[in-house]
């Protein structure tokens, strides 16, 4: 079983901490792109976990940076 | 009375054994033979029983009593067959006899014939000292049908008869649990306590069952009163402390626990216990001598071996925690939590290889909750030279 594979499994309401970590894992291998899509999904439905995954995972863009980088 | 009874079986036990030994050959009269064959079913040495058995239907063919003994032998090692024909023999002569209807029924008990059973055991009145078993049985039968409203009335009606056959109470009390109301087994418990103040066994289930129903202090109550009925009663003790550690009352808890483990030895459930309350209050080394005391006692308790290592991990100190913690892995390999902070005690030490087959385990596991996926994540994140892990991991090219 692989890692993506599983995440599929996961319920709806994990959805959200899923893409953050998505995000972290694109921001990893450099497909900044993907991770972009990913963080936004994220933060569009579940803005309070923006500041927890980002202290867990340092790859992720401070908040300002990224709202720089997209208009909402 | 009943020394001069054991006296008497004392006697005839040490006579056939010495006969046995010996090889030499001595009388007994029947209910000698009766008495041996007896003593050595209840303390399980079945080989003896039928060998004393033998001995006695050679010299008493006719006994209906060592007939009946010889039944019960063979039903003992599942001999059915031979067990059936003896037992048609004495109900031709004697149907009416509680005693051959009750092997009667527990042959056919064990052909799963439980109906039939049932019919057989309902011919034992009420003025037979035998009733009493009867309708025990009765209530088993109805218990491998099922039927546990049925087995519960008859459990009931024998409970009646002998107030303190626990047996027969704890039957009577996984009838209501297996049907299921919990209003009903309280409301029985309370009738039955008003009639046995001091049953602790009555005590403790109502306590279990007002925990059960997050009624916790009515549960300390229950559990106190099993004590007032019997103080050394350690089951009623530990469940105070269980439900006191759940009222976060750490400090009560131990000191229930600390009783328990003083009326009779050590128990690892118990130390295990102290640790954890010690650990909740910040006593962690307490905690520690606890988990050590734990696994001196139970050297297969891997919680008290993953409590030691992550003792340790919490120490910094990598290389002892990680020892105690193959210790747990090793009883229990499927614990995603223990593989968890093996993976972190081999990044700690710089393991990268560990490390790697610590998160294999743990997706070859496949039990992943949300927490693990994180935890996954920033491990394979945060180790250095782990390109193909990553890919292989997430499947990206």
């Amino acid at each position: 079983m692989r890692l993506l594979k599983s995440i599929d499994l996961f319920p709806k309401s994990a959805e959200n901490e899923i893409n953050y970590l998505l995000s972290a894992i694109y921001f990893r291998i450099h497909d900044k792109e993907s991770a972009i899509t990913h963080l936004k999904k994220a933060y569009f439905y579940k803005p309070s976990k923006y500041d927890y995954f980002k202290e867990l995972f340092p790859l992720i863009p401070k908040l300002q940076v990224f709202k720089k980088m997209h208009t909402f | 009375m009943e020394e001069e009874f054991e006296e008497f079986q004392n006697q005839s036990i040490f006579k056939f054994e010495s006969m046995l030994k010996t090889n030499s050959f001595l009388f007994f009269d029947s209910n000698e033979f009766e008495e041996i064959i007896v003593y050595y079913l209840e303390i399980g040495n079945a080989s003896l029983a039928k060998k004393a058995v033998s001995l006695a239907l050679k010299q008493y063919p006719k006994s209906t009593i060592l007939s009946l003994l010889h039944i019960e032998i063979l039903l003992l090692n599942n001999e059915l067959i031979e067990a059936e024909k003896i037992a048609e023999n004495i109900y031709e002569i004697d149907p009416y006899n509680p005693d051959i209807i009750i092997q009667k029924a527990k042959i056919l008990s064990k052909k799963k014939n439980h109906l039939k059973a049932i019919d057989f055991l309902e011919q034992i009145n009420e003025n037979s000292d035998l009733y009493f078993d009867a309708i025990s049985l009765i209530g088993k039968e109805y218990l491998f049908l099922d039927d546990f409203h049925k087995a519960k009335k008859m459990f009931i009606r024998c409970l009646e008869q002998n107030n303190f056959d626990y047996s027969i109470l704890n039957n009577i009390l996984y009838c209501f649990d297996a049907i299921g109301d919990s209003q009903s087994t309280v409301s029985y418990l309370n009738d039955f306590l008003e009639l046995n103040p001091y049953c602790e066994i009555a005590w403790h289930q109502l306590g279990k069952q007002y925990a059960k129903d997050k009624m916790y202090e009515e549960a300390l109550s229950a559990f106190d009163f099993a004590i007032i009925s019997d103080d050394s009663f350690i089951g009623a003790y530990i469940e105070m402390a269980k439900i006191l550690e759940k009222l976060n009352r750490i400090n009560e808890a131990i000191e229930k626990y600390e009783i328990s483990i003083g009326i009779n030895q050590p128990t690892s459930f118990a130390l295990f216990r102290i640790g954890r309350c010690h650990n909740k209050l910040g006593n962690h080394d307490i905690a520690l001598s606890y988990f050590v005391q734990t696994a001196e006692e139970d050297p297969i308790h891997d919680k008290a071996w993953m409590s030691i290592a992550l003792h340790y991990f919490n120490k910094k100190n990598y290389t002892e925690s990680k020892a105690n913690l193959i210790k747990a892995l090793e009883i229990d390999s499927e614990k995603i939590k223990y593989w968890e902070l093996y993976t972190k005690i081999n990044i700690q030490l710089e393991l990268f290889e560990e490390v790697e087959i610590g998160i294999k385990e743990i997706l070859s596991l496949g039990k992943l909750d949300i927490n693990t996926l994180i935890f996954l994540t920033q491990t394979l994140i945060k180790i250095p030279h782990n390109e193909n892990l990553f890919i292989e991991t997430f499947e990206i090219n």
